[in-house]
């Protein structure tokens, strides 16, 4: 019987440790499709080496993830860009990066992050039909055909249907702001000898700005 | 003729190291450049970036085009000419007088 009482105690206190965070704003599980119409979808890199740092984005992204309102940890997806949308304002350079020597997009035309779970979730705000909040997006990214887990700092704002949405496209809005580094050397990206370190970085911060709709 | 060459030399030197500067001081020439606009997104409630890219050249040091025939695309090329026009008049100036 005491046995019992120390299990029910035990559970009891143990519940809100595994209990998932929620946010009221996300009714359910949501499935939000990236969508131009909403914002612009844009992720961009940044080498920085002692010769020149070099700036350059990616607009061709493609994506959906699942944000769960009842279990934000719980949360999932994929986002892929084309390696050949990748620019940097110098086209011969573009074409280098797009080289076997580098990205080898006609081996890998995509790169790739799937999103497996947030966790260290702070909601900032979760009110008026809106919700804001910070996480830790732990996920698989995959480049040059290798995939490795990173983790990335995200940031999502989440906005309820509203005359004013529907205005740009149907159903609620998304919009994500995320940042993370990526080692060249993890993904076996060697490039030409001498380059990397001096005149491209060894690490590409990268930051995306993603906004979708649920509909 | 020759204090009128070294004139033009400096002149075109200061040109295009002043085109360069304007053109952001970059290491390579460009084809393109980005433009940034920043809007206030009034349903999210915050300034929301819209990048775009334009055909447009922007002088750096060294050419965009590592093919030696791409070398007139950079700062290197009329500066190193002009240069040698100015030393060259210059020695033409000091052995006339």
């Amino acid at each position: 019987m005491k046995l019992l009482l120390y299990i029910s105690v035990l559970a009891f206190f143990s519940l809100p440790i595994y209990a998932g965070t929620t946010v009221s704003v996300i009714y359910g599980k949501k499935t939000v499709t990236l969508n131009d119409a909403v914002g612009d979808n844009i992720i961009k890199f940044l080498s920085t080496a002692p010769v020149e740092n070099i700036e350059g984005n990616a607009k061709d992204i493609q994506g959906k993830c699942i944000l769960d309102g009842d279990n934000l940890e719980n949360s999932s997806g994929n986002i892929s860009l084309q390696v050949l949308s990748m620019k940097t304002g110098l086209s011969k350079r573009d074409e280098h990066m797009y080289a076997k020597d580098w990205l080898d997009a006609a081996s890998y035309p995509t790169i790739s992050f799937e999103l497996k779970k947030l966790a260290n979730i702070k909601i900032s705000k979760s009110e008026n039909g809106m919700a804001e909040c910070t996480a830790i997006a732990d996920g698989s990214f995959t480049m040059h055909g290798i995939s490795k887990t990173i983790k990335a700092t995200i940031y999502i704002k989440y906005v309820n249907e509203t005359d004013a949405t529907r205005k740009k496209a149907p159903g609620d809005f998304v919009m994500i702001k995320a940042s993370f580094k990526v080692p060249l050397k993890d993904f076996n990206i060697a490039g030409k000898q001498g380059i990397i370190g001096s005149k491209v970085g060894e690490n590409i911060e990268i930051t995306a700005n993603l906004f979708g709709s649920t509909k | 003729m020759w204090k009128v060459l070294m004139v033009f030399s400096i002149i075109g030197i200061v040109f295009f190291a002043a085109w360069w500067a304007k053109d952001g001081c970059q290491f390579y020439t460009k084809d393109k450049i980005e433009i940034v606009t920043k809007v206030k997104d009034d349903i999210f409630g915050e300034e929301v970036e819209k990048r775009e890219w334009i055909d447009k050249f922007s002088l750096g040091i060294f050419p965009d085009d590592p093919h030696p025939i791409g070398i007139y695309r950079s700062l290197l090329f009329p500066v190193t000419f002009l240069s040698t026009c100015a030393i060259f008049s210059l020695y033409r100036l000091k052995k006339q007088s």
